[in-house]
């Protein structure tokens, strides 16, 4: 019989237990996920004509933090050592140190654009939000001849960087070159390309 | 001639004691335990018969192979058994058909279980039975397939419960598809009255059962019955339970850090500033306790607030306990002595809420007198009081707007100040220092039953009823305020986030709807007083011709006057200002119906085979024009007995005892409208636009269209049904398929031009059906002397459907014909782009920009269903309703329970579940979503569960997020099927485990019965529901509707009791 009586407890308690632990869900997110910015080795304009993107180098980095450690300066005897106005001396270092994130960057051989205003566009493969932001191509000596699309200079995911030319009626090559880069937000990995265009011949 | 006869008779008499033949055998009864003192007798000589032995065993000496023996034994079926060329016997006696005798309450009488006609079930005390509820509503829940009784608005204390049966009746657009509740035959209140004191619970769940009571319930009714005293001598009862409370369902808030990267996000994502990013360092700080305060001065005179204060709170752990304590007391005296027979009940509940710091209380004491005298074989009379005075006591700010403001409180605010005072976003000054709200519900029973039998099986009887309610209420808003950061006094709102008002509503009641000031003093009392008043005065008379015709013939009236006079009066001013002039608002509302009925009902019975019942009731009501107030309405049911039928006979002896179809028809009115006064014209007084000296003016728009032609609402009612009971009664059930139309519905009339100024009139232009079914089943055995056990189920269904209304543009989110109840229109999701890509690919076919824009990678993909190129609700009419599709439907679906209940020898055990089969629910709140709009954020862990892209701070989630990315804006939470939430659910409401007394103790000379008892309540829930408890999804409409989530907790009871008889 006390046996029985303790199986009731037992039971009633064992469900008690179950009941009152409500569990809530963790965070899913998967912190291991690296992330991912392929660019589709070919270009294409609206036209139809397709460029070569030719990669000249790739750089893997670590990434370098740094913080600055303050240090009162004594003597030898340990006593601090005391300004004009009788106040402690700090010192600071800058202390270097490598973490754990390796960036990699990637830059590809400069395109030469045609004369004629066309539009363009860099289809890639990504998991990660991207920005693309727009280069600086004008100066004072040369107006600004490329222009990417504002919604492509941002997103998530797979995405496609578009940008328009005008024509050059300059009689010579662009000047400055128009540097596209394409980065995933936490800037671990990142595209630089760069673009020039050709002029329109003299007649 | 007697010399011939004397020795033929000699004979004749002899005849047994000249038998050759000598049978035995051993009798057993339904637990193979073997019957000593069983009589076995020779069939046709009863003088020649033999008692079993101990072991059940009998030897009997016969005259021939023909002859019959007969088995009997006192409270159980005789048997006979023909001898033929068997000598050995294993009898198996059948108990008697308690069945067959069961009595059922109906309206103005008791019927036998077996005789009904209509679906009338009823349940015993055993559902209340040492169960830690509050209200009878909760120990009824699920117990009784049909009655739908549902709790969407969480475990507040006094929390009321909406209940139905067999469905919705009415679209409550002018009237209430209510049951009628009858307390020992009064109208009364199911929610107030103790659930110690009830006996029995019967719902007339048909048309036919319900129609005595006419045109006061034409859905339902449900008649309870108290105790009284029946045993001999004085019977003392004692019980007593402590319960423990815990919340159930309480979100997890996500930590301040991690709120304000989900929050910078989605403002990233929704295009609106940088939300919290500014004070990412604080945040941590404080959370690695470099900080020691969550906010700073923004300058003199305020402390920041907002999403710029770095705390890191969990709201719902700062307010609520781990648990609370409630007891409840109840003794009862009771007995009878000679003609006199006595109940007395004293009960008292008192029940703590479950936040800290709110002082929340809801105590009730009840009492129960109930004396019966005989005073001759003709007459005798009853009187009964029951007093109940409930006390309700909480927070004034501790309502929907309260719960709706926790859920969107920010982990990031600041619990205290620098200054070491709560902060205002705290709300603790609101709930401690902002007022109290105070509801007295005091109501007084009074009844008095004269039965008289002037000749046999003719009675009269004469009730008078009368109820007495005082319902004092207070109300009060205490200006509060902190100290700002120069150390002056600042006063804040009480109630957080809304703009001040002070309205009194239309409605019947003139609700005061306040919200205070800040630096307000708010002063409310009101006093609700309800006279209700009713007599039955009804005679039935029992005719049985030539033994198979049965005759019970039944005729009286019913009459009810109800009145309430409500008068509210408040005061308010500014302290702020002390030049503030005092401002009031009173209201004295003075209601009244009354009712008058004549009834007449004629049962047949045909050898208890052929049952027929047929109910007329005319009913006059005060509630419509004088031209319109009496209807007829006529009923009849109809029921076959088929086990009584000779040709049964074979079956019966197998064991399948009792099988009955029936059916029934009937014709019901409904005066339940929810205005007193439907007809009248009226001329309500609302605050304008206009300000005059800084109060909104009052004004007096157009008075409301009328309609003199209001009248009844028609219910038909139709339904068969099937009950049976097998193998001894251990099996048993019932089920019932049946329809209920509800013509002449009270709907609006055709919309009337603008010109006019006011709405249109109601009038009885709509129609409504609804179609269900329910099952019951129940199976009850022994296993040896010492182990008996239980297993009973219910299972039940309805839909309803609009079959009539005057929609001139079939609008989908109001009503029309052929919409079904609680249907939900939404989009259909294809999917979550997973990139910009494949959004803007999608987009470029099927454009979403009716819905929003910004559209990206991580969010919602909607289906052009009607490939028009674009996503959109077209006008959200019938005829044009875009891609929007019916996706899901609210209505609770296949409500079920089953209980099982075992006990071995002085151990019993109970286990109850209930459960809904099927709902669908869509939330489209923060508290479902996380954010809705850049300050509506409720951020809880399940919320984590969202489309992320690799490297961001919480980790990347793309690949099978639940959640799309996160938002502070429509796009992402239109309705669809994507987010459609299946609430139902399964709950282990009650389990208790008794350890009683065994009978025969040294105290047995005192205790007649002691029982201690572990019980729990709502212990263990199966759902497929995210985030919320199937039970708290929905808050009660009042002041504010803050939706799911933002209800007050349900919560778990653990239990330990003891009752005790004397």
């Amino acid at each position: 019989m006390k046996k029985l009586l303790h199986l009731s407890f037992l039971m009633l308690a064992t469900v008690a237990i179950i009941a009152s632990c409500e569990e809530h869900p963790g965070n899913p997110g998967d912190f291991s996920v690296k992330c991912t910015l392929e660019l589709n080795p070919v270009m294409r304009s609206l036209k139809g004509v397709e460029y070569p993107l030719t990669q000249i180098r790739r750089i893997d980095s670590t990434f370098r933090y740094f913080y600055i450690e303050e240090d009162t300066i004594k003597y030898e005897n340990g006593e601090p050592i005391l300004d004009d106005s009788g106040n402690l001396i700090v010192s600071e270092d800058t202390i270097y140190y490598f973490s754990d994130i390796t960036a990699q960057f990637t830059e590809y051989e400069v395109v030469v654009l045609p004369w004629e205003m066309d539009t363009f566009e860099i289809m890639f493969k990504s998991n990660a939000r991207w920005a693309a932001n727009t280069p600086v191509t004008n100066s004072r000596t040369e107006s600004t001849w490329y222009y990417n699309y504002n919604s492509s200079t941002s997103g998530g995911g797979d995405g496609c960087v578009s940008f328009r030319t005008k024509s050059n009626t300059t009689g010579r090559m662009r000047g400055i070159e128009a540097v596209q880069e394409i980065y995933t937000r936490d800037s671990t990995v990142m595209a630089r390309l760069h673009f020039t265009q050709a002029y329109k011949p003299i007649e | 001639m007697k010399k011939i006869l004397f020795p033929i008779l000699c004979c004749l008499m002899a005849l047994p004691t000249l038998a050759q033949i000598t049978v035995s055998g051993t009798v057993f009864d339904e637990y193979n335990e073997t019957v000593p003192q069983a009589i076995v007798r020779l069939k046709n000589y009863p003088q020649t018969g033999v008692a079993t032995d101990l072991n059940g065993r009998f030897t009997l000496s016969v005259p021939n192979t023909k002859s019959v023996l007969t088995i009997s034994y006192m409270g159980y079926e005789t048997q006979e058994i023909s001898i033929g060329s068997r000598r050995q016997f294993r009898i198996i006696l059948r108990p008697l058909n308690n069945l067959m005798d069961e009595a059922v309450v109906v309206g103005f009488a008791t019927q036998k279980k077996v005789n009904l006609t209509g679906a009338v079930k009823t349940v015993g005390d055993e559902v209340f039975a040492d169960r830690p509820i509050s209200n009878a509503l909760q120990g009824l829940q699920g117990t009784i397939g049909g009655l739908n009784i549902t709790n969407d608005a969480g475990g507040a204390l006094g929390e009321q419960m909406n209940i139905n049966i067999r469905g919705i009746g009415s679209i409550g657009d002018g009237s209430n598809s209510s049951p009628l509740i009858l307390i020992d035959g009064m109208e009364g209140d199911l929610s107030t009255i103790n659930p110690s004191d009830i006996e029995s619970i019967s719902v007339l769940k048909d048309g036919a059962s319900a129609s005595i009571y006419g045109s006061r319930a034409p859905f339902g009714v449900i008649l309870v019955t108290t105790k009284r005293g029946t045993k001999k001598g004085v019977n003392v009862n004692y019980s007593a339970n402590l319960r423990l409370q815990q919340p159930v369902s309480v979100p997890k808030m996500v930590d301040s850090y991690t709120y304000a990267l989900m929050v910078n996000e989605a403002a990233q994502n929704s295009g609106y500033g940088s939300g919290l990013v500014g004070r990412l360092d604080e945040i941590r700080k404080f959370q690695n306790g470099e900080l020691a305060y969550a906010t700073t001065a923004q300058d003199d005179l305020h402390w920041w607030g907002a999403d710029n204060s770095f705390g890191n709170t969990d709201w719902y752990d700062m307010y609520l306990k781990n648990s609370t304590q409630s007891l409840e007391n109840n003794i009862t005296v009771s007995g009878t002595k000679n003609k006199f027979d006595y109940y007395g009940s004293v009960g008292y509940l008192s029940q703590t809420g479950l936040f800290k710091n709110a002082d929340e209380e809801y105590n009730r004491l009840s009492g129960n007198i109930k004396l019966g005298y005989q005073f001759n074989k003709y007459v005798k009379l009853t009187i009964n009081s029951r007093i109940i005075n409930i006390d309700n006591n909480k927070p004034s700010s501790l309502n929907d707007l309260f719960y709706h403001n926790l859920g969107r409180r920010a982990p990031t605010l600041a619990v205290l100040l620098p200054n070491d005072e709560y902060s205002r976003e705290s709300m603790i000054h609101n709930i401690t220092e902002g007022g109290r709200w105070d509801q007295k519900t005091r109501q007084f029973y009074n009844q008095a039953n004269l039965v008289i039998e002037p000749i046999k099986n003719w009675k009269i009887h004469g009730e008078v009823n009368s109820r007495i309610e005082r319902n004092p209420f207070t109300r009060d808003f205490n200006p509060i305020g902190v100290h700002a950061p120069n150390g002056e006094w600042t006063y804040f709102e009480v109630l957080e986030g809304v703009t001040a008002r002070h309205n009194i509503s239309s409605g019947d009641t003139g609700y005061f709807q306040v919200f205070p000031d800040a630096g307000e003093q708010y002063n409310e009392k009101a006093k609700t007083k309800i006279n209700y008043f009713g007599t039955n005065i009804y005679t039935d008379y029992n005719l049985t011709v030539s033994k198979k015709h049965k005759f019970t013939f039944l005729a009286g009236e019913q009459s009810e006057y109800y009145h309430r006079k409500i008068h509210r009066d408040a005061e308010y001013y500014l302290v702020t200002n002390p030049d503030d002039e005092h401002k009031t608002m009173s209201i004295f509302k003075n209601g009244e119906w009354s009712s008058l009925g004549f009834f007449a009902r004629v049962n047949y019975n045909f050898a208890d085979r052929y049952l027929l019942e047929v109910n007329a009731r005319a009913d006059a009501a005060s509630r419509f024009p004088k031209d319109q107030r009496w209807g007829f309405f006529p009923s009849v049911s109809a029921g076959w007995n088929i086990a009584e039928e000779p040709f049964w006979k074979k079956f019966y002896d197998k064991g399948f005892e009792y099988l009955k179809i029936r059916a029934s028809y009937a014709t019901l009115g409904n005066q339940n409208t929810t205005s007193f006064y439907p007809y009248y014209q009226k001329m309500l007084t609302y605050p304008g636009n206009a300000v005059f000296d800084g109060e909104r003016a009052t004004i007096l728009p157009m008075y409301a269209a009328f309609s003199t032609s209001l009248t009844w609402e028609t219910i038909v009612n139709t339904g068969i049904g099937l009950d049976f009971a097998f193998l001894n009664n251990r099996l048993t059930g019932s089920f019932d398929w049946y329809q209920r139309t509800t013509k002449d519905m009270v709907g609006p009339a055709n919309a009337l031009s603008a010109l006019y100024g006011a709405s249109a009139p109601r009038t009885n232009n709509a129609e409504l059906r609804t179609r269900g079914w329910e099952v019951e089943l129940g199976w009850r055995d022994r296993i040896g002397k010492n182990f008996s056990y239980s297993i009973s189920g219910t299972l039940s269904d309805y839909q309803t459907e609009i079959t009539k209304y005057d929609s001139p543009d079939n609008n989908i989110y109001s009503w029309y014909k052929g919409k079904k109840y609680g249907e939900i229109w939404g989009y259909e999701v294809v999917g979550i782009a997973k990139s910009d890509a494949e959004m803007s690919s999608y987009l470029a076919q099927h454009s979403q920009s009716a819905i929003g824009d910004r559209w990206g990678g991580g969010d919602l993909m909607y289906r052009d269903q009607n490939n028009d190129g674009a996503v959109n609700a077209g006008s959200s009419t019938l005829d044009d309703h875009g891609d929007l599709r019916i996706i899901g439907n609210t209505t609770p679906r296949f409500a079920y329970s089953f209980t099982l209940t075992a006990q071995w020898k002085w151990i019993d055990l109970r286990a109850y579940f209930q459960g809904i089969g099927k709902r669908d629910y869509f939330f489209n709140t923060a508290t479902f979503f996380g954010m809705v709009a850049p300050y509506q954020r409720s951020l809880f862990t399940e919320h984590l569960d969202y489309f992320r892209y690799a490297g961001s701070e919480l980790g990347a989630n793309y690949e099978d997020p639940y959640y799309p990315r996160i938002r502070a804006d429509q796009n992402n939470i239109q309705t669809s099927d994507r987010y459609l939430q299946k609430a139902g659910y399964l709950r282990l409401k009650n389990l208790q485990i008794g350890f009683n007394l065994p009978k025969k103790n040294p105290n047995s000379k005192f205790i007649k019965k002691a029982r201690l008892y572990i019980s729990a309540e709502n212990l263990l829930t199966w759902t497929k529901l995210r985030l919320f408890d199937p039970e708290a999804i929905k808050a009660n409409v009042t002041d504010y509707d803050g939706g799911a989530g933002k209800t007050y907790p349900q919560y778990r009871t653990y239990s330990m009791g003891v009752e005790i008889q004397l």
